[in-house]
């Protein structure tokens, strides 16, 4: 009987034939957001960020073996046809076939389940978890789940979870005025639990440079700040259901510069402020005029993300979210002294 | 300056009345080139030239004359009406200086706010820097590239 279950779930886990029932809308979304810890797969996946002015997309195949090696190997943009990035665990390596180069980053994500928890938590403070009436997606069954923001009432995410895995097998996010910004799907998903390790194996004969080094990023945001080396500036308004979730204390080209981060469980801005005088160089970007309450600022555009910068003296601020360019210069007003 | 000053140009040097960029430039052209030179000297002796004449021209208007007409240009002086200071403000000799001036002060301030010739910070740092400390938000992409494969650079900074 036992073995007999055991076939029809792996049945329905390579075929989704089967529908399974839906559990309450929080406790499947909490096992979706864990699902990669536990579900191996390869398949294809869409991305789409959208912006005011300019949209990006990216598509790649994925091998994904839990619980934490994952290879990207990208189609599309053409630029990219033949580039991957492999992450085993806190270690990315960005192969870049034309430079033969590998770029190996790091992330200091000691306290990772702790932060995810601890969105989770906010998230669940900040929007209603709702059913949509279930689908099919690529012959697969799924639940639809909307996150409904509690202040606004505008749905803020929409996703399409595997009934049978939990996985998300779409996601679309939309901004605040309800036009989608993010577009995740997966196709021709396969479950598999016998992805070879070679396949996460970083290839022969590249040069191996470092990439960008990252502060350690923590959930005690107190104890980060008081790390600076300076009197950090805080902002006094944030949008409603935002608030401090991490931060870390980094050296940029010999800058001490403090980040921190701001979420409402889904939507997250970042403040960065340094006070040795180091500028943001925008000059790879179209930089805008504006102002923030009186100070002459710049911003940019990278799809649905914005990147605003001013300064005050010696202290330069940056702040980078998917907000609208009016929600972000309300932010950077309320950090002035 | 690469090309020949025009006739003009040179009568505009000897009343010092370019902008002190042309001015420089002028005259690094004069030092360097005979022929603009000559004409230069050339235009400097007929200006000279013309002066005294003038000077040897000049005749004595009587004392009576002479003082109405400083009187006038006295008061005129001091009390100018404000199209005439509007003119004077409108002469290259003086709006340029100042419009030049106010150039480098807005290049200053601009500076002073953004660029003040201290170390500078990537954008694109901040960008993915945003994208990779937020990945813990649940079913947050990141950056969907990492940059490191879409700068035009080598990471080593080697185009």
């Amino acid at each position: 009987m036992a073995r007999s279950s055991a076939a029809s779930l792996l049945a329905a886990l390579l075929t989704g034939a089967t529908a399974a029932p839906a559990p309450p809308a929080a406790d499947l979304l909490r096992d979706a957001m864990a699902a990669d810890q536990r579900v191996s797969y390869v398949g294809e996946v869409q991305v789409l960020r959208i912006g005011p002015q300019r949209s990006y997309a990216a598509i790649y195949r994925v091998e994904h073996r839990a619980p934490d090696m994952t290879r990207r190997w990208y189609l599309a943009p053409q630029d990219l046809y033949g580039d991957s990035v492999i992450k085993r665990g806190s270690t990315t390596y960005s192969i870049d076939v034309k430079r033969e180069q590998v770029v190996v980053s790091h992330d200091e994500d000691a306290d990772q389940e702790i932060a995810e928890r601890g969105n989770f938590g906010i998230m669940m403070a900040n929007y209603n978890v709702v059913y949509a009436p279930d689908e099919n997606l690529d012959g697969r069954p799924v639940h639809v789940v909307l996150l409904n923001n509690k202040y606004t009432g505008q749905t803020t995410m929409r996703l399409h979870i595997d009934s049978a895995t939990h996985l998300v097998l779409e996601r679309q996010q939309y901004g605040s005025n309800g036009s989608p910004i993010t577009q995740m799907h997966i196709e021709q998903i396969r479950y598999t639990g016998s992805i070879p390790a070679e396949v996460f194996a970083i290839p022969h004969g590249l040069r191996q440079v470092d990439g960008a080094q990252r502060g350690a990023e923590s959930t005690d945001v107190a104890h980060v700040i008081s790390t600076a080396g300076f009197l950090a500036l805080v902002p006094r308004y944030l949008p409603e259901g935002f608030s401090s979730t991490a931060g870390d204390v980094a050296s940029i080209n010999g800058v001490p510069t403090l980040h921190l981060i701001y979420s409402d469980g889904i939507r997250t801005v970042s403040l960065f402020q340094n006070e040795k005088d180091a500028a943001v160089d925008l000059s790879h970007y179209r930089a805008i005029a504006t102002k923030v309450a009186n100070h002459p600022a710049h911003y940019v555009e990278e799809g649905p993300t914005t990147l605003l910068a001013w300064a005050d003296g010696n202290r330069h601020f940056a702040l980078v979210g998917d907000l609208t360019l009016t929600e972000l210069e309300k932010i950077g007003a309320s950090v002035l002294p | 300056m690469k090309s020949h000053p025009s006739q003009e140009q040179l009568i505009d040097y000897l009343h010092r009345e370019l902008a002190p960029d042309e001015d420089a430039a002028l005259l690094l052209h004069l030092e360097g080139c005979a022929s603009c030179n000559q004409r230069y000297q050339d235009e400097a002796s007929l200006s000279e030239s013309l002066r005294s004449f003038a000077r040897a021209s000049e005749r004595e208007l009587p004392a009576g004359v002479r003082a109405s007409i400083w009187s006038v240009v006295e008061s005129s002086e001091r009390t100018p009406t404000w199209p005439v200071r509007l003119r004077n403000w409108l002469r290259p000799v003086v709006a340029i200086p100042v419009a030049a001036t106010f150039v480098v002060a807005a290049l200053a301030g601009y500076e002073s706010n953004l660029h003040r010739g201290g170390p500078t910070i990537d954008a694109a740092y901040y960008l993915d820097d945003h994208a990779a400390l937020t990945s813990a938000v649940p079913f947050n992409e990141g950056t969907i590239v990492p940059t490191a494969l879409f700068s035009t650079e080598n990471a080593d900074g080697t185009q």
